[in-house]
């Protein structure tokens, strides 16, 4: 690493706006610092070419604006992993951006000797710099004393003393930015110390860089954080033991599942009501007809598709977040460690596959914590698999079909369907670790911080800015997608005088009656007669023909064109099938979910006669069900989360290549059986 | 002459609560600058907290969650006795 110092280069302090990066290790309290200084005016985006997050914000400093740019965490700087590299660019002003006016590394002065590494390494560069001493409410508390003005002389560059958790200390430090900001003539000199540890060459680089923080760290501070260590290493006897630990991580676990459920389910149930109640009022002050129905069943239905993501995804970052404050997540993923490492994914991979089984959708956005690229791509890739709740009514549609009135029964299916996809989730992680994205997992390396408070702001901004970059990124591709759904299954129209050619004659009298009774007012008359209308209607739009073109693929599972119809519509989100299987046989979308559907399907035959859903096929589409990618939102999610249409294609296609084979195999099993 | 003595093993078969210092580090590549920045690298000491794989240790007043088979490339030097 050549030294820079030499290069006066402040490109950016002659645009309007300075940038300032902000770096520090993990665990210092960096994200917390960045709220409070910029507020809740953060935006999130990708560095170039990567997938790796950049949050930008500012502040004013002096009457001016002032951009702050989150670098990732890290513990030093030498190249290596992407983040390193992201951050050296960044700092160094490589890739064509401006160099930043200044550096504000953030410190954990309660674990100076290890951040000192870093603040080494950056202050290399030739770029100003100013060191935050962060968490000194801990020190304090602590008896520990950090000296920020021989530590500043050690440095040679300005040190202030803050807490980000509560505000004290960030007068003075935007003071120093400021003051920082308008120093002309760049980055300072190194003393002599720092220099001489710089120039040194060869192997021992590193030791050399750690003898000297440790020998800066010695002197600048006297005292320990005795308590918070011994506090901490006696917690972690209990939670990274083998046997207690895992117990108390499964209990954590239990409690996050039931949370995610329990939190979600009001705010759920609110946006669904909320946005029926504007259909019905939209629906009644717009005349019947095409804008209509695009508006009702296409906007809103669509807006509904995306925002009822939101309650599960705040939800599971506020926890998550509140988790990594108190530093449990760590120790999550030591124990969850050697137990993943069985189908090769690290044990931060635990998380996003629990949470998965409420959504895979924040699901997918938490997989970020797992640094490696390649586990990280595969946990992506299998996540969908795991039984998220919208499988659920398909499977309480299946299992009332075939069960009804045997809760024992029912509730084993529920719990196979869980185990297949669990299975099926472990099982395809082990053999892509093994084919596509072979090569070594990263062994665990990895920090175990003091425990600590955690805070219910970073909380509260971690959900928001999680909800913020769903909606923004992924909300327009879900919506998009399914207006085109609604439009498949709603053109071409079928005219009124060759709907009433197609219903069969004993039914006419009936449906005439119904329509004219509806053309009258009466409401109910006029769902009857929508329901009646219905299937035909289905027949002749789009989706009713491509159902009929792919009969012959799907027959050998066991599906007629009318079971396809509902596998496409249900493409966009598995619970679709249950409404347009009650659109197909005439029950009418009010009536999904009810005994209605289940006996209007048990009534089904097939051509010759045998009831359409025999235990083969009610089998065969839900191992179909467990195992497809059937979900528009989890989609255009692996896109924003990979930047790859191609993985997000890739995933589609083998997911709908298992369900179909393994739907295949039983089907043609049971029939062989004799079952049914 | 003291009565000092000098072994060199890895990491993994450190016992606990003995301090060591480290002598060099044999992981290849991506590995090996990771132990670095992490300050498991030649010259430090280092403690076993918790044996076991994954274990942990405490490096520059750190507790840090290792695997055994990255600790079984850091090689360390116990003294004994004196």
């Amino acid at each position: 690493m050549a030294t820079l110092t030499g290069r006066h280069l402040t490109e950016s302090t002659h645009t309007a706006r300075p940038v300032v990066a902000l770096i520090g290790n993990p665990n210092t309290g960096k994200t917390t610092l960045f709220n409070r200084l910029t507020g809740l005016r953060a935006k999130t985006a990708n560095f170039p070419g990567t997938t790796l997050e950049r949050r930008l914000g500012s502040l004013i400093l002096g009457g001016r604006r002032v951009e702050v740019e989150d670098l990732p965490g890290l513990y030093g700087l030498t190249a290596g992993s992407l983040e390193e590299n992201v951050a050296r660019d960044a700092l160094l002003g490589d890739g064509g951006r401006p160099r930043p006016a200044a550096a504000l590394v953030v410190v954990d002065q309660t674990n100076l000797a290890r951040n000192l590494y870093l603040v080494s390494q950056v202050r290399e560069l030739a770029v100003p710099v100013l060191v935050a001493l962060n968490m000194s409410d801990l020190a304090g508390s602590e008896g520990l004393r950090v000296d920020a003005q021989a530590l500043s002389l050690e440095l040679g560059a300005p040190v202030v003393a803050v807490s980000a958790r509560t505000g004290e200390g960030m007068t003075p430090l935007r003071a120093a930015l400021e003051a920082l900001l308008a120093a002309p003539g760049g980055a300072k000199a190194l003393p002599a110390p720092l220099a001489a540890c710089a120039s040194c060459t060869g192997c021992h680089r590193s030791s050399a860089r750690f003898d000297w923080a440790e020998d800066v760290a010695g002197r600048a501070s006297s005292g320990a954080p005795h308590m918070s260590a011994q506090r901490t290493a006696r917690i972690d006897r209990l939670l990274t033991h083998p046997a207690a630990g895992l117990s108390f991580f499964a209990l954590v676990m239990a409690g996050l599942f039931v949370a995610l459920f329990a939190l979600t389910e009001p705010a759920m149930s609110a946006i669904e009501s909320a946005l029926a109640w504007l259909g019905g009022q939209v629906g009644s002050w717009l005349p019947a007809g095409d804008l209509r129905s695009f508006v009702v069943d296409g906007v809103i239905a669509g807006v509904g598709g995306v925002l009822v993501f939101l309650p599960q995804i705040c939800v599971l970052f506020f926890l998550l977040s509140l988790l990594e404050d108190t530093g449990y997540l760590a120790r999550a993923a030591f124990v969850m460690d050697r137990l993943m490492g069985k189908v090769g994914l690290p044990g931060k991979a635990f998380v996003p596959m629990l949470s998965a089984h409420a959504c895979a959708v924040p699901a997918l956005m938490s997989a970020r914590v797992i640094e490696d690229r390649r586990d990280r791509l595969v946990t992506i890739l299998v996540l969908p698999l795991l039984t998220c709740s919208a499988r659920l009514p398909v499977y309480a549609m299946v299992t009332a079909l075939l069960f009804s009135g045997r809760p024992l029964a029912g509730g084993l299916v529920f719990a196979a369907c869980y185990g297949l996809g669990a299975a099926a989730a472990l099982a395809t992680a082990w053999l892509f670790k093994r084919t596509l994205l072979r090569g070594e997992s990263r062994p665990l390396l990895l920090e175990l911080p003091t425990y600590k408070l955690p805070s219910l702001r970073s909380a509260v901004l971690a959900a928001a800015d999680r909800g913020a970059v769903f909606l923004r990124n992924a909300g327009t591709v879900i919506l998009l997608l399914s207006i085109a759904m609604w439009a498949l299954s709603t053109y071409p129209k079928l005219p009124h005088d060759r709907l009433v050619e197609r219903v069969p004659e004993a039914a006419r009298a009936e449906l005439r009656a119904l329509q004219e009774a509806a053309a009258a007012g009466d409401a109910t008359a006029a769902s009857r007669a929508a329901a009646l209308a219905g299937p035909f209607r289905l027949e002749h739009a789009l989706a009713g023909r491509i159902g009929k073109l792919i009969e012959p693929v799907f027959l050998p599972l066991g599906f007629d064109w009318r079971i396809d119809i509902g596998v496409l519509s249900s493409f966009a989100a598995r619970e679709t099938l249950v409404s347009t299987l009650s659109v197909v046989f005439a029950v009418g979308e009010d009536g999904a979910g009810s005994a209605a559907l289940r006996d209007a399907l048990r009534a089904q035959v097939r051509p010759d006669g045998t009831p359409l859903f025999g235990v083969p096929t009610a089998c065969s589409l839900l191992v179909f069900f467990a195992l497809a990618m059937q979900c528009l939102a989890t989609l255009a999610v692996t896109r924003r989360e990979t930047g790859s249409w191609r993985l997000a294609a890739f995933q589609f296609a083998y997911m709908t290549s298992l369900a179909y084979g393994a739907a295949l195999v039983t089907y043609q099993a049971l029939r062989l059986l004799g079952v049914g | 002459m003291n009565m000092q003595s000098v072994f060199t093993i890895d990491l993994g078969g450190l016992p606990e609560a003995v301090p060591a210092r480290i002598g060099s580090i044999e992981a290849a590549g991506p590995d090996h600058v990771r132990l670095e920045v992490m300050g498991l690298c030649p010259g430090r000491i280092v403690e076993v907290v918790q044996a076991g794989d994954p274990m942990i240790v405490r490096v520059l007043g750190t507790r840090i969650g290792l695997a055994a088979s990255l600790a079984r490339s850091v090689r360390v030097d116990v003294v004994c006795g004196g």
